[in-house]
């Protein structure tokens, strides 16, 4: 990093286009995030196609400003009408809600929105701090090196992504085999086109992500149409006091650094990141008995934990070009179509492009603060939305947005599929997050393990021939035994 | 929620999916030069991607026969037609399955009327048809919305984004 390259960062950043997308993406995940039944990843999932016609600045922060939006938003209804938005403020209805019970919801809206900021500030300067190192460690890594990387990560991900291991891993090898779909890189032969000319290029990323993560909410709705009609708990009582902030400072400061801790694991996510700071906030609160009874301190701790983990799970992406959720393999989509590969070398060949990507997002704790206190006081007119009204407009931006990709309408008919494949995952328990991101990973995973064999003269001992191969290998075997351990206790 | 006799027919079919992989679609539709080290082929990565997919498969089967030995299902022992809360329950999910059966029609509608109506009317189409599929609590502003938004969506990628939408043979807009 040079004084040049952060310049030209701040060129990019600071431009009328960044700031507006960045609030616009904020309104946008904060408004997706509130609806219950929708979700911050269908947020993202929806907006993705929108980027395009974008800078890739713009669009990236774009997404980036629903994402943060949307964590945040979940924690509207969880505590005004008891139902989160999002899995990761499931946390929050712990005592968001009883406090909203008590006439409490202003201070209980404050304090998620302080602890949402502060935790999601904390955890964007460890991502700038940890990234750029993590990214020049990683330029020493060779095919052999990625291989087991993506391997492990992809094993992390099966197992912890959903209740059963073996869906899981069921759930990415589906993913990876989707992936071979189109023409062979090395040899340029037909895999699986079926004589199709549509297929011989891959199934379009955004087609098959969209049909898995925003169709088939349209389907279950479809299936069981019923409104949410929660008692919406008016905005009453103060704001939480100065007072109240500095009581939960050391929460929100716990909870940031497990949700850092956690955000920058692949595959843990952020709902069991609020669930552990929420769990520790209680045993080692003096306030312990009022946990559950309305007690500020736990929507301060299930806030910043799940908070913290939305910067830290851009380390592994930005540094390593391996999401670590499904919301980053979304990401991950908005540089791909703009010809950018996450990863180290992304460091030195667009370094403008990371920091000004670093400086948007310590922008964006400061803006979620402004459009976060407005957005508790929408609730209400947010919450009115009619399910009748947004699932069959989630169907219509889905189909503007993956037409628009390709302009074809093949792709309409893969994105359709991929929601009947996604509705049906739902329904049997099989987690679709392994499966996009090994549909993501799967090109780049092959293409290291041949380019290992080529480099080696197909002999499996290059797979070994590094410690930190070597180290992958075990955190594979090591995450492999606990998970199997795990699932000996729980079956399916 | 799952049942272990669910999980033990979805091992079954991942298992007959991923036979059916290795055994027909990976010899007949992944085109392989002859010769060659063998790691390198086309077919070596989705052959042992089938095996492994067959492997998870047997292994989520047993796992499911094994619960469900374990642990009948006792949702299944309760279940009672005479009972009129069953029959009530029976009867929702038979209207479900319809009102999918509705929603699969209309998507491949949409996909095969996008070009000769246009990507627009198409959703517009969409939007009201699903609204009444869902019997909306407020059909006027279904109405209302599923104009408005495939146009606002047509101004955005048409004149912003440069996207050529499909206008169809019949109502074209600017």
């Amino acid at each position: 990093m040079n004084a040049y390259t952060l310049s030209q960062a701040f060129d990019l950043v600071a431009t009328w286009e960044s700031l507006a997308a960045l609030a616009v993406g904020l309104v946008a995940g904060v408004i997706g995030g509130a609806i219950p039944g929708m979700s911050a990843t269908m947020a993202v999932a929806i907006t993705l196609p929108f980027t395009f016609a974008l800078q890739p600045i713009t669009g990236i922060l774009l997404l980036l400003g629903v994402y943060k939006g949307g964590i945040f938003g979940g924690s509207i209804p969880a505590i005004l009408i008891k139902t989160p938005g999002t899995p990761a403020s499931s946390a929050t209805t712990l005592d968001g809600y009883p406090m909203a019970e008590k006439g409490e919801a202003g201070r209980a809206l404050t304090m998620a929105l302080y602890a949402s900021c502060i935790a999601d500030l904390l955890s964007n300067l460890a991502l700038i701090l940890a990234a750029g190192w993590l990214a020049s460690f990683a330029l020493s890594f060779g095919p052999p090196e990625f291989f087991t990387l993506i391997l492990f990560s992809l094993t992390i991900i099966a197992g912890v992504s959903g209740d059963s291991l073996l869906k899981g891993l069921a759930s990415a090898v589906l993913g990876l085999l989707l992936a071979t779909v189109g023409l062979d890189l090395v040899y340029g032969t037909d895999r699986f086109t079926f004589g199709e000319p549509n297929l011989m290029g891959g199934l379009n990323f955004i087609a098959v992500l969209v049909g898995l993560f925003a169709l088939p909410e349209v389907f279950a709705y479809v299936y069981a149409p019923r409104e949410i009609h929660g008692r919406v708990r008016s905005v009453t009582g103060t704001a939480a006091s100065r007072a109240d902030v500095i009581r939960c400072l050391p929460t929100i400061l716990r909870g940031s650094l497990i949700g850092v801790v956690m955000g920058s694991i692949p595959g843990i996510g952020a709902a069991p990141s609020a669930f552990l700071s929420y769990s520790e906030a209680r045993r080692t609160s003096k306030n312990k008995a009022n946990f559950g009874k309305g007690e500020i301190e736990g929507v301060a701790a299930s806030e910043s934990g799940n908070n913290g983990v939305a910067g830290a799970t851009l380390i592994p992406l930005l540094a390593l070009g391996v999401p670590g959720d499904v919301i980053t393999a979304i990401i991950i989509g908005a540089f791909m179509v703009h010809g950018l590969q996450p990863g180290p070398l992304l460091f030195a060949t667009n370094g403008s492009l990371v920091y000004a990507i670093f400086m948007g997002l310590v922008l964006s704790s400061g803006l979620l603060l402004c459009i976060g206190w407005f957005a508790t006081r929408a609730f209400r007119h947010i919450a009115d939305l009619p399910k009748s009204i947004v699932m069959p407009a989630v169907l219509v931006l889905s189909i503007f947005g993956v037409y628009a990709v390709n302009n074809t309408t093949f792709d309409l008919g893969v994105m359709f599929l991929m929601g009947g494949v996604g509705y049906g995952m739902m329904l049997l328990g099989v987690p679709a997050a392994p499966f996009l991101i090994a549909f993501i990973l799967g090109p780049l995973l092959e293409d290291s393990f041949r380019q290992a064999m080529l480099m080696s003269g197909s002999s499996p001992e290059i797979f070994f021939r590094s410690p930190i191969t070597w180290v992958f290998w075990g955190l594979t075997v090591l995450s492999l035994v606990f998970l199997l351990t795990g699932l000996r206790r729980k079956p399916a | 929620m799952m049942r272990p006799t669910h999980d033990r027919a979805l091992g079954l079919g991942i298992a007959g999916f991923s036979a059916a992989l290795i055994f027909w679609a990976v010899p007949g539709y992944v085109v392989s030069p002859e010769g060659g080290s063998l790691v390198l082929r086309p077919d070596f990565w989705p052959t042992i991607l089938g095996w492994l997919l067959l492997g998870a498969g047997l292994a989520v089967a047993l796992q499911g026969a094994v619960a469900s030995r374990a642990a009948p299902d006792p949702a299944a022992a309760a279940a009672d037609p005479a009972d009129p809360a069953d029959a009530e329950l029976a009867a929702a999910a038979r209207g479900g399955l319809w009102r999918l059966a509705g929603l699969l029609v209309l998507l491949i509608g949409i996909a095969f009327l996008a070009e000769r109506f246009g990507l627009v009317w198409a959703s517009v189409i969409g939007f009201w048809a699903l609204v009444a599929m869902v019997r909306a609590e407020r059909p006027w502003l279904g109405l209302v919305v599923g104009v408005v938004l495939p146009l606002l969506l047509y101004a955005f990628f048409a004149k912003f984004a440069g996207v050529p939408i499909p206008q169809g043979v019949y109502v074209r807009l600017p």
